[in-house]
């Protein structure tokens, strides 16, 4: 019973949050209906912390962290949409009687030893500035893979966690990746308690085969990744398992946890110390390219604190002018938003900026958009290097910011021009003779 | 017997007969009366009644339209703007047409354009999309649909969308207004939204591209929406001072008169480069003097 009703909340979670997504893309009005998700995962709630910013919405990520607390892994469960995939998986796999490479009592010492080197990591990126830890959480893969999808891409993040879990056990991503999974694990070790059979156990370890989280070792003892799934109770022979039983501390991996959550934090604490002494990104690159952001954008530093690179702006922009950016401000830059001006012009409609989680992107005052200066390179030109009555530039410039000279030659007014990119959108010329910089851009400033 | 003087009396006068019996068959030939290019100018009255007036004088869509054909409206939703801004064509004169389309016996009738501003947007802000379909019409956007290859002059192996060529009855209604590349947008303009490669017809040179795409496209009617016009700044216009109400329409077979027309009523002195240029391509008449103009008062 438990079972049904625990697949049929999965379901409509993962299909309310997929609707939620679908409808929030611009159609002639945006509204923020994805929005709050992420917020979901208490790493969300602590990066926004450092920031200071939106304290509203971070209630969200204390609510869930008490909930894990009290309640175990229940998101993971119950509404998590990758949890639903990958439980499907599950489906699947037993169907076609496929079994997978389940991980013995040693590999397993060492997957959580990763498994908290992962998580130490992650905080220690979101103490060095960067939302990058959240590009694996699972409210965040989901918005991304669905641009992906939608774009007709390949929805990398969801089949690396699909792979996983078909070349091992199902769930194996969450077990021993999902920073957002360890962190629920973490608050669920604080109450201290777990499951122990009761006085009936033989010993005969079904539970600890068919756990689809491996919860159980082997000295029957349940951990904190329990999902209140019920297919341990099912199973047990026994039926020691019907009630939670007496309750014994689970501390065998305490010290390892320490350890390994201590190595991961260290490891980019001691790069943060070196860039700052350095100068110089360790991980991260100069910008080389021409790299312009979408409207309402924070200054460089701050927007790579915040992004969290869900790719719901890229999702909701009407004239699909936004891409995800690959190495163009260093790795910690990667899959943040790029407005790329050859595929068309910034409508200034604020979509994205709306449905920012959070406000990485945010509305600005209409005198304050500007997204930066475009330049004519007058050696490409048509109308100034051959005399050509082409002026297609000038007609599609929404500011009447590029003037034609007494000569027929276009002409920006530097002043007037507030970056759209029409003109670098709509220019004839192979790779445009007018370029879209980043002079003049205005970008918000954190406080 | 004849003698020589009589045959050549009965020749001439033969001669003559024959000559005046071909003019009047000339003249009783529709064709030969349409030579003369003529203009329906209805003024001083709202879209709807102007559309009537002119297509009263007209005669009615009867002869131009087919009872269950496809009528493709090529009208102007380019940029994303309030039909206040003057540029886009008037909803309630599209509304209009829309509804006189299927009143003469259409089965379908589609108002198109190629949007250069974001389409959904262009066609929700000029009121375009939600009069069309109140009035029964469809209303979609050419992009992406399937195109032809043309030459044409220094149009070369250049796309053209199909559906519009295929329709029963085209019929091309721009919204006139000043420009600034071509000085002024008109009948002959319009036309440049019917390709994906605008920027192509700019880079050739604008004004003899649209000349060269008018000779391989032709609709079987223009009319030209002069109700709100956009005296300056155009094609986007944005400046309330630039729009002007001349409360017109112009109805016409013949492009360069209709464009003409439109040149006088912006003011645009000299007449537009690629006007002129299609008079001399024989595609109409520019000079007014030969045009009959019929004005009808609203």
């Amino acid at each position: 019973m438990r079972t049904t009703v625990r697949r049929s909340i999965q379901i409509v979670s993962a299909v309310c949050l997929t609707y939620l997504l679908w409808r929030q893309n611009f159609i002639t009005a945006v509204r923020p209906l994805y929005s709050w998700a992420s917020w979901l995962d208490p790493l969300a709630g602590l990066a926004n912390l450092l920031r200071g910013a939106l304290p509203l919405l971070s209630l969200i990520s204390l609510a869930a962290l008490l909930i894990a607390v009290f309640l175990g892994r229940v998101f993971c469960g119950y509404v998590c949409p990758v949890g639903t995939l990958l439980d499907l998986i599950a489906d699947l796999k037993k169907a076609v009687h496929w079994g997978g490479l389940r991980p013995g009592d040693k590999t397993r010492v060492w997957l959580e030893r990763l498994r908290w080197i992962i998580l130490g990591g992650a905080v220690g990126l979101i103490l060095l500035g960067y939302s990058l830890a959240l590009f694996v959480d699972p409210l965040v893969l989901w918005p991304r893979d669905f641009w992906l999808l939608i774009n007709k891409e390949i929805p990398w993040s969801l089949i690396a966690v699909v792979l996983l879990g078909m070349v091992s056990f199902p769930r194996f991503w969450c077990r021993f990746v999902c920073p957002a999974g360890s962190t629920f694990s973490l608050a669920g070790r604080m109450r201290g308690a777990s499951r122990l059979a009761g006085g009936k156990c033989t010993k005969c370890r079904v539970c600890v085969r068919h756990c689809p989280m491996m919860n159980v070792s082997s000295e029957i003892g349940f951990g904190s990744d329990c999902l209140h799934c019920g297919v341990c109770s099912r199973k047990c022979p026994a039926r020691c398992l019907d009630k939670p039983a007496s309750l014994v501390p689970v501390d065998k991996g305490r010290r390892d946890l320490l350890l390994s959550s201590g190595a991961g934090l260290s490891l980019l604490v001691i790069g943060g110390i070196a860039r700052a002494v350095k100068g110089a990104t360790v991980i991260g690159g100069r910008r080389w390219a021409r790299l312009l952001r979408p409207p309402g954008a924070l200054e460089e530093r701050d927007f790579l604190a915040a992004c969290q690179r869900c790719g719901q702006c890229l999702s909701v922009c009407p004239t699909k002018v936004l891409r995800p950016s690959g190495l163009e401000s260093g790795l910690l830059g990667l899959w943040t938003p790029r407005f790329v001006p050859r595929l068309g012009r910034c409508m200034f409609c604020n979509a994205c900026d709306q449905v920012c989680p959070t406000k990485a992107l945010a509305v600005m005052p209409p005198e304050k958009l500007r997204l930066g200066t475009a330049v004519i390179h007058r050696h490409l030109c048509l109308a100034w290097n051959k005399g050509i009555k082409c002026l297609l530039c000038v007609e599609t410039c929404p500011r009447f910011a590029i003037r034609i000279n007494a000569d027929g030659r276009p002409v920006i007014d530097e002043e007037r021009c507030f970056g759209c990119g029409a003109c670098e959108a709509h220019c004839p010329v192979a790779d445009s003779a007018v370029i879209l910089t980043n002079r003049g851009e205005i970008r918000r400033r954190e406080r | 017997m004849m003698d020589r003087r009589e045959f050549i009396k009965k020749s001439a006068l033969a001669g003559v007969a024959g000559i005046g019996l071909v003019k009047a068959l000339s003249d009783l030939n529709p064709a030969a009366a349409a030579a003369q290019p003529e203009l329906i100018v209805a003024e001083g009255g709202e879209p709807a009644a102007l559309l009537a007036a002119a297509l009263r004088a007209y005669g009615g869509f009867d002869k131009l339209i087919k009872p269950g054909g496809t009528v493709v409206i090529k009208t102007n939703f380019s940029w994303n703007g309030p039909p206040e801004r003057a540029c886009c064509t008037n909803p309630d004169l599209l509304a209009a047409l829309v509804k006189a389309c299927l009143k003469a016996g259409a089965k379908k009738v589609q108002v198109v354009d190629l949007s250069i501003d974001y389409s959904v947007m262009s066609m929700e802000s000029s009121g375009i999309a939600k009069a069309v379909k109140a009035a029964g019409g469809e209303v979609f956007d050419l992009s992406g649909k399937n195109t032809v290859n043309k030459n044409s002059g220094i149009l070369r192996e250049f796309p053209v969308y199909t559906d519009p060529l295929k329709a029963d009855c085209l019929l091309n209604v721009p919204i006139l207004k000043a420009h600034f590349v071509t000085a002024m947008t008109g009948a002959l303009k319009n036309y440049m939204g019917l390709t994906p490669d605008r920027g192509g017809m700019h880079a050739l040179g604008t004004d003899q591209a649209i000349v060269d795409l008018a000779k391989v496209i032709k609709p079987n009617l223009h009319i030209v929406d002069a109700y709100r016009i956009l005296m300056a700044n155009g094609p986007q216009g944005g400046n309330p001072q630039d729009v002007a109400m001349p409360k017109q329409l112009v109805l016409s077979h013949d492009p360069v008169a209709a464009d003409a027309y439109g040149a006088q009523l912006l003011k645009c002195k000299p007449l537009p480069n690629h006007v002129k240029l299609a008079a001399e391509a024989g595609l109409g008449t520019a000079d007014l003097n030969k045009v009959k103009i019929r004005r009808i008062k609203v």
